[in-house]
């Protein structure tokens, strides 16, 4: 048991612990003031393509997590191998 | 408008979303609580990412977030910004609940509090307690899905009926089917207002300005009404604080509906790859908002925002168009009211009357499925007919209580120290200042009153748990043995 706070065990954990505050602070005062400009790219206000830009870091971050996740653990047990192991126990 | 021609379109989807509803039961015995409650944890990749999706997006997507780009303008994006967090919050929690869940037979989030804390009374405060705003948001949903049924019958359809006929809907397929009929109508109702989100943006596109584009409408925005463009938005209300503590807060909201989804994944890995491209879907939200940009100059004198789409729709879309919009604006209120009572429905049968009464396994799942009807015909119907003025009001109190229990899940998954005395003083704390930063003092500061909430509670929390005891060393580390894993 952890005998404070939990935190990241690997390098990787820690990595991805740093991404997921970069992003939020993304969508935060004072980066969000950075684009808070009355400005149009691909045609949306700046702040609208900044939103859908943390949408696809958001989604990018996470794939990776299952990336590493993938590589570091043992195959998750789906149910008919969960009723299995119930049943022979 | 061809009024039968949109009313029947309408119509056409709520007997789909019915039949879809009472054949998720698929033959399978209702009598568990963990079957009806959340599906025996068995809901695949793309069913769970539209059931979240179209879940969290609610009437919103069609009437508010168009009303708000209609007042406001750009604040409406930080919506999108806060949905792709919570996202990331499923991915990091949802395996961790999942685990606990299966492991100790949690099927509420009141259940692993009541565990955590080796308390039946916080687990059935929690209960009780986060179903206010559950209720209310859902009340305000089923208001929702009667008022199209008014504006698509052209007023043949009163409120009441709509009422009745929205939950008698709802009440036979949750009844049959429970969570698979939420997972199976919600993936069919998210599917559907993909489709019609985007249809009604680049049709309302193209009719104002000849593209099929949005960049014109923005322009035109940018030449005669800048301020719609940037923060603090038309009408001044979103400053940096309270977008940035409205998002924060909404983040750390863990609503029980929610809890009962990830729990209904099949597993830890399914539930992570859902969560991954969760924030995808919120690109539904785009072309409505841009529907209430093109509002802006359409319909100039308004009178309530939230009806810019609906309106649009019924003065200039041809009859199929307005029809396709009621049926997808009706999706989105019943996806997201539907869950929200079912969610109550279980947990009060669980975490409040199995206690209170001593009930078995068995028992506890048949009272939960009459508890939905009476919770229908009782609370929701009664206040969805006579929609009482406070509302709105329970609902945001109800909404700053859910970030308040904010305790409770960080002694859950980070912070074993945590005890059940720190957690109830934290969250009382908390919600007598949000009760006060929503009802005296709105929003001190321009900073959400959740926020103001947070800042009492959190280091209250920390000191009073630090200062009492906890609970017995076994229970924390079987909880935090599965943290370690997941």
């Amino acid at each position: 048991m952890p005998p404070r706070f939990v935190r990241p065990t690997s390098r990787r954990g820690w990595l991805l612990l740093a991404a997921f505050i970069l992003i939020i602070a993304a969508g935060c005062w004072p980066v969000i003031a950075l684009v808070n400009q009355p400005v149009r790219v691909l045609g949306l206000p700046l702040i609208a393509l900044w939103a859908y830009g943390i949408v696809l870091a958001s989604v990018a971050v996470m794939a990776l997590g299952n990336r590493w996740l993938a590589r570091s653990d043992p195959p998750a047990a789906e149910p008919e191998e969960r009723v299995q192991r119930e049943r022979s126990s | 408008m061809n009024v039968p021609v949109a009313l029947s379109i309408t119509l056409t989807y709520l007997l789909v979303a019915l039949c879809i509803g009472v054949r998720a039961r698929g033959g399978r015995s209702m009598a568990r609580l963990e079957e009806w409650g959340v599906a025996g944890r068995s809901m695949n990749g793309v069913v769970l990412y539209l059931l979240i999706g179209a879940g969290s997006i609610s009437a919103y997507t069609f009437m508010g977030a168009p009303g708000w780009a209609y007042s406001k303008g750009v604040p409406v994006f930080y919506v999108v910004i806060y949905l792709s967090y919570l996202a990331m919050v499923a991915w990091y929690f949802g395996p961790k609940v999942w685990a606990l869940g299966e492991r100790f037979g949690h099927v509420t989030q009141a259940d692993a509090i009541r565990d955590r804390y080796q308390s039946p009374k916080l687990g059935a405060l929690a209960a009780l307690v986060m179903s206010i705003g559950t209720l209310a948001y859902a009340v305000l949903q089923t208001i929702g899905a009667a008022y199209i049924l008014d504006v698509m019958s052209g007023g043949a359809i009163p409120r009441w009926a709509g009422v009745s006929v929205v939950l008698g809907i709802m009440a036979i397929y949750l009844w049959l089917s429970g969570q698979r009929a939420i997972g199976m109508t919600n993936a069919f109702q998210g599917a559907l207002m993909l489709v019609i989100a985007w249809l009604i943006g680049l049709w309302a596109t193209h009719q104002a300005s000849g593209d099929w584009w949005f960049g014109a409408v923005f322009d035109r925005l940018a030449d005669q009404r800048p301020g719609f463009l940037t923060l603090p938005g038309a009408d001044g209300s979103m400053s940096f604080a309270f977008w940035t503590t409205s998002i924060l807060v909404s983040m750390v909201s863990f609503m029980p509906p929610v809890w009962m989804q990830w729990m209904s994944a099949r597993s830890p890995t399914t539930l992570r790859r859902s969560a991954t491209w969760l924030p995808t879907y919120y690109v539904v939200i785009l072309p409505m908002v841009v529907v209430g940009f093109i509002g802006i100059f359409a319909l100039p004198q308004l009178e309530r925002a939230d009806t810019v789409a609906l309106t649009m729709a019924m003065q200039s879309m041809p009859a199929a168009l307005a029809g396709l919009l009621g049926a997808g604006t009706l999706a989105a209120a019943m996806s997201s009211s539907e869950p929200f009572i079912h969610a109550t429905a279980v947990t009060w049968a669980r975490d409040v009357l199995r206690p209170a009464l001593g009930l078995s396994e068995a028992a506890t799942a048949r009272l939960a499925r009459w508890l939905l009807l009476a919770i229908m015909a009782l609370i929701v119907a009664p206040l969805a007919i006579t929609s009482p003025g406070n509302l709105v009001m329970i609902l945001l109190i109800g909404l700053g209580f859910a970030a308040q229990v904010l305790p409770a899940f960080i002694g859950m998954f980070l912070w074993p120290r945590a005890t059940p005395a720190g957690v109830t003083a934290g969250i009382l704390a908390g919600f007598a200042v949000t009760l006060l930063g929503t009802l005296v003092w709105r929003n001190p500061l321009g900073v959400h009153a959740g926020f103001w909430g947070l800042l009492l509670n959190l280091p209250l929390f920390v000191v009073v748990s630090l200062s009492t005891r906890p609970v017995a060393r076994e229970v924390t580390e079987r909880f935090f043995a599965i943290m370690a894993r997941h």
